[in-house]
């Protein structure tokens, strides 16, 4: 951090300085490096629930983007092994049993993986603050804080996408924001939902073809 | 509840972007509650979404994914990414070293050499094999439209070259040989589909019974009367009711046995164990329980609930002897069927088996120049017969009457239209009624399933129906004093193959035609110039693919590309005389007499082929819902092997176009 000039700069790197030193576990240092150019990584989770405070993750899935290209082959895919017990309404949506994430890696060493595999680039995702909160509950006990990386948030990007096209005084009425709506408004291909590594995909999809659609 | 709960902000309208977030938590708790609509939805391309995971949901059902082992499939979903182009951009350029192969998951790519498209890509489809082998792109591939193509890299696609034969040459092979590597695939199939096949649908002969007191000379009367050589035979004298057999080869034993045959009661000779199959069962099994039982022929019968013969449901017979002709060569039948069809209604009967031995065989993937040589023959003895029958033995015997065109060629596998004509013999004077035979004539081909010819090409219009001096004088004048009607009516009848009567009539005919073409160039060109008749195909598949699927209209494969090759053989095999009428012997003496190269003659074989095979693909499934065969083929119904073995082989077309324009100097008229 050498020239920061405006007061937003000052800020970040206040921001930054403040949560390094505040950082439970100085391994994950990397997190607050510069980012790589033209990559992000694109995120989702699969919980027992919509409960932030009590549901936990079983399932995580991310894919790191580079420029226009989603690279598949370098995915991370981790079942997360809950502490509590997989309610039957959620197997219904996700398809994960309690045996499947039996299997799966412990919480806390699929965090480290994930936190890993992102490094410090920017996590992109499709309600993102969902996953997001379940994450950073459960990263607590590690380092003290959540995920530090800067968020792309695909709804919001198409939200803001919508409304440049709209003439201004149709800009108040409602978007219909819905995850299957999106892909198909946006011409993009749509896989079986309620996988985490298709969903990651999918937001990865939409996040590529919105950031030319803003550019342009 | 929660439904207000969203329309009070949004009511509000105070921020719009809180007010958006909020529907979109709302929204996915809707999705959560609605999963079973989300499944219902259908895939994007429409074609249903077969794999949950996006990297296993890539499609390996197409070629050349389709001949990876599972293990190969690992391989590919391991390294395979997904990229997005803009409409526009450039994908690949030229002189750049590629380093993925991009497989398309929707939009739509061009090649272009220069300026021009020489190849247009869609969903499914995948590029540029060649340029990674060669580590050099030749021609430029842009986006036509937003694309997203998974890239599967280079090491991956040179693993699995090495690994397997068949992937490598169904990625960069010529035609020819793509073509060739196809049929391979399918011959493995061949044999297996045909001892697939139920039993009932082979050839099971009708069951005679008689009463087990019928002494062994009413039976021999009966094998004689019925022609066959098995009866089935009912013992009311047991309770329950007994069911046996007695064939030919129990006769040996009935002279034996002593007793004068008119009084030994088959009773004592019938086999009463027999061994069946039911008509359900697949061939494969029937043949495998003669073998074993060392039979010859097996009852084809449903069973009771003990496993006994059902008397009451028997179909009939399955001999040894139509279970392997039905195995090997299912034509067989049907040409016995013809040969002793006694009226017009057996022979139709006899035509509409032909279908399905059509079908049959291209199920089975038999190479469709076999098909079409094999239906050839079997049309022939039909037409013959037909002619036979309704035909006086004197008006047979001086005439000849020949079928045109796709017939005469012997590349029609499915009844289009019937051209035919009748020559008679100078100074024979026909029965008063000959245009009522004709008509009987054309009125049986249409029974057949042959609709009449639109041009009216039909041996019951006057026209073609003459004198040989006369039919001579005509074709003549076809020749001397052109209009488009007459090239073309000479086109179709250079085709011409006799099917009855004197062949020579016809000869004649044709050698009269043969010895006016003598370096007549400017008369060759005019009949060659038809070629250009419909309006050159420069990228029609561009236009229809980037049309996309909305406006598709049919394509017309005999307009593209079959007319175009046949007439071009055609007219070359006139100016070299040739009296084959086929199209590939047309070619195989081109090439022998040196006037195509070798290449090109195999090109354009293949490509005959595949169009012909195509034709018979859309056919069948036409027939099979019950419409007309029509010329059309809608693009998105071919899969994207067909659709590119298309693009290579109207490619194929267009070169022989340009060969055609400058043989015969077809820009100079015009």
């Amino acid at each position: 951090m050498m020239a920061a000039v405006s007061p937003a700069d000052w800020y970040a790197y206040l921001k930054r300085e403040w949560l390094l030193f505040h950082l439970g576990d100085t391994r994950f240092r990397f997190m607050w490096d510069a980012p790589p150019d033209n990559e992000w990584v694109a995120l989702d989770c699969e919980t027992t629930g919509l409960n932030v405070r009590s549901d936990e993750i079983i399932a995580i899935a991310a894919v790191r983007i580079i420029g226009n290209r989603v690279m598949t082959s370098e995915r991370l895919e981790l079942l997360v092994r809950p502490e509590k017990r997989v309610s039957a309404e959620s197997v219904r949506i996700h398809q994960l049993r309690e045996q499947d994430v039996a299997e799966g890696t412990k919480p806390e060493a699929a965090l480290i993986q994930l936190m890993h595999f992102i490094g410090a680039r920017p996590l992109v995702g499709y309600y993102l603050e969902f996953d997001l909160a379940m994450i950073d509950r459960a990263l607590f006990p590690l380092l003290g804080m959540g995920l530090p990386q800067g968020r792309n948030e695909v709804s919001a990007m198409y939200y803001d996408y919508k409304v440049k096209q709209l003439p201004r005084h149709l800009r108040d009425q409602p978007i219909d924001l819905r995850f299957a709506s999106l892909m198909k408004d946006l011409d993009m291909p749509l896989r079986n939902a309620h996988d985490a590594l298709n969903d990651a995909v999918m937001a990865a999809l939409a996040f590529v073809k919105l950031r030319q659609l803003l550019a342009a | 509840m929660w439904l207000e709960s969203i329309l009070v902000p949004v009511n509000l309208q105070q921020n719009g972007r809180r007010v958006a977030l909020s529907v979109r938590k709302i929204s996915r708790y809707h999705c959560y509650g609605n999963r079973n609509l989300q499944n219902l939805r259908p895939a994007v391309s429409g074609k249903p979404c077969v794999a949950p995971n996006m990297p296993n949901a890539f499609n390996f059902s197409e070629s050349p994914f389709d001949s990876l082992s599972p293990e190969e499939q690992r391989l590919v979903r391991n390294s395979v990414d997904i990229a997005y182009f803009r409409a526009g951009e450039t994908i690949l350029d030229v002189g750049t070293q590629p380093t993925h192969l991009f497989v398309i998951i929707k939009g739509v790519v061009q090649q272009l050499e220069g300026s021009e498209v020489v190849n247009t890509y869609g969903a499914d489809d995948c590029f540029d094999g060649r340029g990674l082998v060669a580590e050099k792109v030749s021609n430029r591939f842009v986006a036509a439209e937003e694309v997203v193509a998974y890239q599967l890299a280079k090491k991956a696609v040179s693993s699995l070259i090495a690994s397997n034969a068949t992937f490598g040459a169904m990625l960069f092979s010529d035609l020819s040989n793509k073509l060739s590597a196809i049929s391979q695939r399918k011959s493995q199939h061949e044999l297996q589909s045909l001892t697939m096949a139920r039993v009932d649908e082979a050839f099971v002969r009708p069951a005679h019974f008689v009463d087990a007191d019928t002494d062994i000379v009413s039976i021999v009367k009966l094998f004689q009367a019925e022609r066959t050589t098995t009866v089935l035979v009912r013992d009311h004298a047991c309770q329950p009711l007994r069911l046996g057999i007695f064939t030919h080869t129990g006769l040996q034993k009935a002279i034996l046995n002593g007793t004068p045959l008119d009084k030994l009661p088959v009773r004592l000779l019938a086999n009463f164990s027999l061994i069946s199959v039911r008509p359900s069962d697949q061939l494969g099994d029937a043949l495998a329980v003669m073998i074993q039982k060392r039979v010859h022929r097996v009852v084809v019968a449903e069973v009771n609930s003990d496993g006994a013969v059902d008397s009451e449901r028997i179909v009939g017979i399955l001999e040894a002897l139509d279970l392997f002709s039905f195995m090997s060569n299912h034509s067989y039948l049907i040409s016995i069927q013809i040969i002793a069809a006694d009226d017009i209604a057996t022979l139709a009967q006899a035509a509409n088996h032909i279908n399905r031995l059509i079908a049959l065989l291209h199920q089975s993937g038999t190479k469709v120049s076999l098909i079409a040589t094999l239906v050839q023959e079997l049309n022939a003895r039909l037409f013959e017969r037909a002619w036979q029958l309704i035909a006086p033995i004197d008006l047979v015997a001086n005439s000849c009457l020949f079928v045109m065109g796709s017939e005469g060629r012997g590349e029609q596998l499915l009844k289009t239209d019937q051209d035919n004509g009748l020559i008679l013999r100078d100074g024979y004077s026909p029965p008063l009624n000959l245009a009522e035979i004709c008509d009987q004539f054309s009125a049986a081909l249409r029974n057949f399933g042959y609709p009449d010819c639109p041009g009216n090409i039909m041996a019951s219009n006057l026209v073609w129906r003459q004198t040989a001096s006369d039919f001579g004088r005509m074709t003549r004048q076809w020749l001397l004093m052109p209009t488009p009607d007459s090239l073309m009516s000479l086109a179709i009848f250079l085709d011409a193959r006799a099917v009855g009567g004197d062949g020579n009539l016809l000869e004649d005919v044709r050698l009269g035609v043969f010895i006016l073409v003598t370096d007549n160039d400017a008369m060759l060109a005019r009949f060659a110039s038809a070629i250009n008749s419909f309006p050159e195909s420069g990228g029609w598949w561009n236009r229809l693919m980037s049309l996309g699927e909305q406006n598709e209209e049919a394509f017309d494969l005999k307009k593209a590309g079959i007319f175009p090759l046949v007439h071009g053989i055609r007219s070359m095999a006139l100016e070299q005389r040739l009296t084959d009428t086929g199209t590939s012997a047309r070619i195989d003496a081109l090439v022998a007499a040196g006037k195509l190269t070798a290449a090109m003659g195999a090109d354009l074989t293949e490509s005959l082929h595949f169009f012909m095979g195509l034709k018979l693909k859309v056919g069948l499934l036409e027939l099979s819902s019950n419409r007309a065969v029509s010329a059309g083929i809608r693009m998105s119904t071919l899969s994207s092997l067909d659709r590119d073995l298309l693009k290579d082989t109207l490619g194929v077309v267009k070169r022989f176009k340009a060969l055609m324009r400058q043989r015969f100097h077809l820009d100079m008229l015009s």
